[in-house]
């Protein structure tokens, strides 16, 4: 993110009067605000529109710009991260999210690996996401969909390297609490026994 | 359903795996890229015109209504002569038709 923040700089200097370097500057970002949208919203449509308004009001403020060390990139996520924010609570739907079956059958296309998970797994595993607050959703889209280290995410997120770490270890114990608890609420609605059974282990099972 | 993954035994390093094999990048439509693209480049809407361009438009605004102004009252002009023409034959063929003592 250090070689192309320079350039991004000049780019946003020049993105002012010039149309063209803001196109570049487009291309090089437009995918990576969609995809944090996509997982924030859970649908294109929505994605697209969020996607289509942050670059908008970015071409209005560029002229305002200021560089005080932090990425373009990271203006351009915090942009996002506001637009997402007044969609949830315009819509005060936050922990339903309807994902795209596009996006869950073919989430295996790159990984053949991938494809062994069921897109009932996948459903389930988003849905503990979407349950978590707004910034541990944006720590684990940013970790995991956009691949950026902990550094990266801080400058992004406003926090210290340290204090990503922290959050991570957090987010991690807490999506696998939600987890434990959709599947035994849904273990309980399919399967009232075996529920039973979950909770209450006979001890005959074999030691690892 | 979920066998491999009963909530008791999912230790941190499976859930990673998990959320490396789900959190996957989607690419977004080709049409929308290039047509938000396009809208983009092509956006003037959100920026303040210059000085210079809203003095050009002033100026441009006037110069067309001076011409319509114009054009506004030459059609005016003829339209009177006209009238004012048919009033002064009407009146010279009345003349004509009165008889004249001599």
């Amino acid at each position: 993110m250090n070689k192309p923040q320079v350039d991004d700089l000049k780019l946003v200097r020049q993105a002012a009067s010039d149309l063209d370097a803001f196109g570049e500057l487009y291309e090089r970002h437009v995918r990576r605000i969609y995809n944090y949208i996509y997982f924030r919203t859970g649908n294109h449509h929505d994605a697209e529109d969020l996607t289509a308004r942050v670059f908008e009001r970015a071409l209005r403020h560029i002229p305002k710009f200021e560089d005080k060390g932090v990425p373009f990139s990271a203006w351009l996520y915090r942009i996002a991260h506001n637009l997402v924010a007044n969609w949830h609570r315009d819509r005060s739907r936050r922990p339903v999210v309807p994902l795209d079956d596009r996006f869950l059958s073919k989430g295996g296309r790159n990984q053949p690996e991938a494809e062994a998970v069921s897109q009932e797994e996948q459903r389930l595993l988003l849905a503990a996401v979407h349950l978590l607050p707004s910034d541990r959703q944006q720590l684990l889209i940013l970790k995991f969909v956009q691949r950026f280290s902990n550094a990266e995410i801080g400058q992004i997120m406003g926090r210290t390297e340290g204090a990503i770490k922290s959050l991570y270890h957090r987010t991690l114990n807490s999506l696998r609490d939600d987890l434990a608890r959709i599947l035994k609420e849904g273990i309980a609605k399919e399967d009232p026994e075996q529920a039973e059974k979950e909770e209450k282990p006979t001890g005959k099972e074999k030691p690892k | 359903m979920f066998g491999e993954r009963i909530p008791n035994a999912l230790n941190k390093d499976q859930l990673i795996d998990w959320l490396e094999q789900v959190l996957q990048p989607v690419e977004p439509s080709r049409r929308f890229l290039r047509r938000l693209r396009a809208r983009l480049v092509t956006y003037q809407g959100g920026r303040l015109p210059s000085g210079w361009l809203l003095v050009v438009a002033g100026g441009l605004i006037l110069v067309i209504a001076v011409i319509s102004l114009g054009i506004a009252l030459r059609f005016l002009i003829g339209l009177l002569s006209l009238l004012g023409l048919g009033r002064e034959t009407r009146r010279r063929r009345k003349k004509d038709m009165q008889p004249t003592t001599t």
